[in-house]
């Protein structure tokens, strides 16, 4: 049995470690490229031990004078990105709340309507309905701007369907507790629901981070300025046609671009996990 | 302190009636428990008063307002649920404290509210924790001192210990009468326990249906049955009820046929060994023993009466009863309660 059992860990351990090579040697192999000349890297003599250039080739990254595409330093692009990003996440946290909580806690007509209206938007993918935002954001003059990177993104039918769910696991009891005690509204909404929340919002903050932070495709169509690209585009226009590519500081943007996620993940994992498993009631 | 007066109060959800037609005052001060099986509309008729529910028909009236549109908060009135319904994110202290300060007390007045409550229910020390902190008693006690410091007019507790263990709910079942002896504010109880109706009530109102099948003091209601339905309800184990056809048979009783029903409380049939002269005052009735129950002070027996499927219950103190045994059931006359058999009300 304990020979068995002691196998079993063994097994267990190895197929993790061959999933954590996968999952994390590219990221290696990016820190590894990011240390070296760019010299080296075009040599095709790359190893898989850190060159000497890592401060050098960071110091050049970080510096305000350093074009990481034309004319714009990587202050600016990180900057971009946080503000799109942290418009995103607030606005989807906000406006799904709010939506979810006059899904369960009004009654109005064509209740079920709304909320199925919403939930139809699950099946569809920003793929398929980017045409018509593009037409809409681009007539209600939203190219190159914050608003037009963010606004478009904030309608949430995954987060409102979440809070839905939280909201409809509160006891009734507990509305009606507050109704007596003479709480309207949105006294009940920001002295109970908004408390019992935090967990929910916490885990959902970091989903939508992360979710705001990648964003590609839509910042490719919505942006022409350069000064208006956020990290992520910037990395793929970093890479040139012409063979001029400086794959060493590609590398290097693109671990910087990965550690806002990486650093919100980090940080929030207790409430995130707290979040997704256990409902304070 | 006030009345409350309920007049042609009806309620239905589509076409469905819960609520029939209910009259009832209530006096001030006065504890009422409205008992009836599930689905009888008693916590509908509790949460119409609350204004959680909307009235469909009819009117409410607490002290002279009438209440009937109001909002819940305007109607002071106060309620405790079953499961508490504490806020979980707030300290006992601010679950106490909440409803004051919407009613924007001032904070000093709240503070001194607070303790008097607390003192009253044993919950000083507890005032800094949270509900998740407190066992199932503590709970319902935080939810007691809620209803308290709002100083109602009304209490409404809608089966308040049905989530608690038996030994805490006797303990809590004390409580609650304490408080009420204390405070005096007129309160509606509802439950579908009994034994809470009987210890706690001034008055019990029995709901069927959404319908009131009897209001009187507990003993009114165990002692003088309105109908067959509340025989069948109060008291454990419930009232044995015997055909007229079956009865004519053994009891001597004038007019007793197939329209009436007989009804007997288990606990007071007697049970003799010996065939013996019956006087005017009891019958016999020959009885076959199918099982018999021990419940420690007291044994419970069923079985039928010898050539019917009529089954009874018997509730007998000693426990000399052997299974199959035929024995002689001995009633007197008095004990009889006698319905109508169609609508089965008491004759």
């Amino acid at each position: 049995m304990e020979e068995n059992q002691k196998f079993s860990t063994a097994l267990s351990h190895f197929i993790l470690i061959i999933g954590i090579i996968i999952i994390t040697f590219p990221i290696y192999y990016a820190l590894v490229t990011s240390s070296q000349s760019l010299q080296t890297v075009l040599s095709g003599k790359t190893t898989l031990l850190p060159g000497g250039n890592f401060l050098e080739n960071y110091k050049e990254i970080f510096s305000t004078n350093k074009n990481i595409i034309q004319g714009i330093s990587i202050w600016r692009l990180l900057l971009n990105s946080l503000i799109v990003t942290i418009c995103i996440t607030f606005g989807k946290t906000i406006i799904s709340i709010m939506s979810a909580y006059a899904i369960v806690y009004f009654k109005f007509p064509f209740q079920k309507t709304a909320f199925a209206l919403i939930f139809l938007t699950l099946m569809l993918p920003i793929e398929v309905r980017i045409v018509p935002t593009f037409q809409m954001a681009s007539s209600l003059n939203f190219l190159d701007s914050y608003q037009g990177l963010s606004v478009p993104l904030i309608a949430s039918a995954t987060a409102t369907f979440l809070f839905r769910q939280f909201f409809m696991s509160i006891p009734d009891e507990l509305c009606e507790a507050a109704r007596i005690d003479g709480a309207g509204p949105l006294r009940f909404f920001f002295d109970t629901i908004l408390p019992l929340s935090k967990t929910s919002i916490a885990a959902l903050f970091v989903i939508l981070f992360i979710y705001g932070w990648n964003q590609y495709l839509w910042p490719l169509l919505i942006t022409t300025k350069q000064s208006m690209g956020t990290i992520i585009i910037a990395l793929t226009q970093m890479i040139a046609n012409d063979g001029t590519t400086p794959w060493h500081l590609v590398m290097g943007v693109a671990l910087i671009a990965m550690l806002p996620p990486i650093l919100v993940v980090v940080l929030m994992q207790k409430w995130f996990v707290k979040g997704l498993i256990d409902s304070e009631k | 302190m006030a009345k409350v007066l309920l007049k042609n109060l009806k309620k239905s959800y589509q076409n469905n009636q819960i609520i029939k037609n209910i009259n009832l005052e209530i006096n001030d001060g006065e504890f009422i428990v409205v008992l009836g099986p599930s689905g009888c509309g008693k916590s509908t008729m509790l949460r119409m008063i609350a204004g959680l529910e909307k009235v469909t028909e009819g009117e409410i009236y607490i002290g002279q307002t009438n209440v009937t549109k109001l909002e819940p908060k305007d109607r002071s009135i106060a309620m405790v649920f079953q499961n508490y319904a504490l806020y979980p994110h707030m300290t006992v202290y601010k679950n106490i404290a909440y409803g004051l300060k919407l009613h924007k007390v001032p904070k000093a007045e709240i503070e001194k509210k607070v303790e008097i409550a607390a003192e009253m229910l044993q919950l000083k020390d507890l005032l800094q924790r949270k509900p998740n902190q407190l066992s199932g008693g503590q709970r319902q006690r935080v939810a007691m001192g809620r209803a308290i410091v709002r100083e109602p007019n009304v209490f409404l507790f809608d089966e308040p210990l049905s989530n608690l263990d038996a030994k805490l709910r006797t303990q809590m079942r004390f409580e609650i009468k304490n408080i009420h002896r204390n405070v005096k504010t007129t309160s509606i109880y509802v439950t579908h326990d009994q034994i809470e109706a009987m210890t706690l009530a001034d008055r019990i109102i029995l709901l069927n249906k959404g319908e009131i099948e009897q209001i009187g003091t507990p003993n009114e209601l165990y002692e003088s049955p309105a109908s067959t339905f509340v025989g069948g309800f109060i008291g454990n184990p419930p009232m044995n009820f015997i055909s007229g056809e079956i009865a004519n048979k053994y009891l001597q009783i004038d007019s007793l046929n197939s329209s009436k029903i007989a009804g007997i409380r288990p606990e007071r049939i007697q049970i003799t060994d010996k065939e013996r002269e019956t006087n005017k005052n009891e019958c016999l009735i020959p009885f076959n023993i199918k099982m018999c129950e021990s419940i420690g002070h007291e044994t419970l027996i069923y079985g039928n009466i010898e050539n019917s499927n009529t089954e009874l219950i018997v509730k007998e103190s000693s426990h000399s009863f052997v299974k199959n045994k035929k024995i002689n059931l001995q009633i007197l006359y008095k004990d009889l309660h006698l319905f109508n058999a169609t609508n089965g009300k008491r004759l």
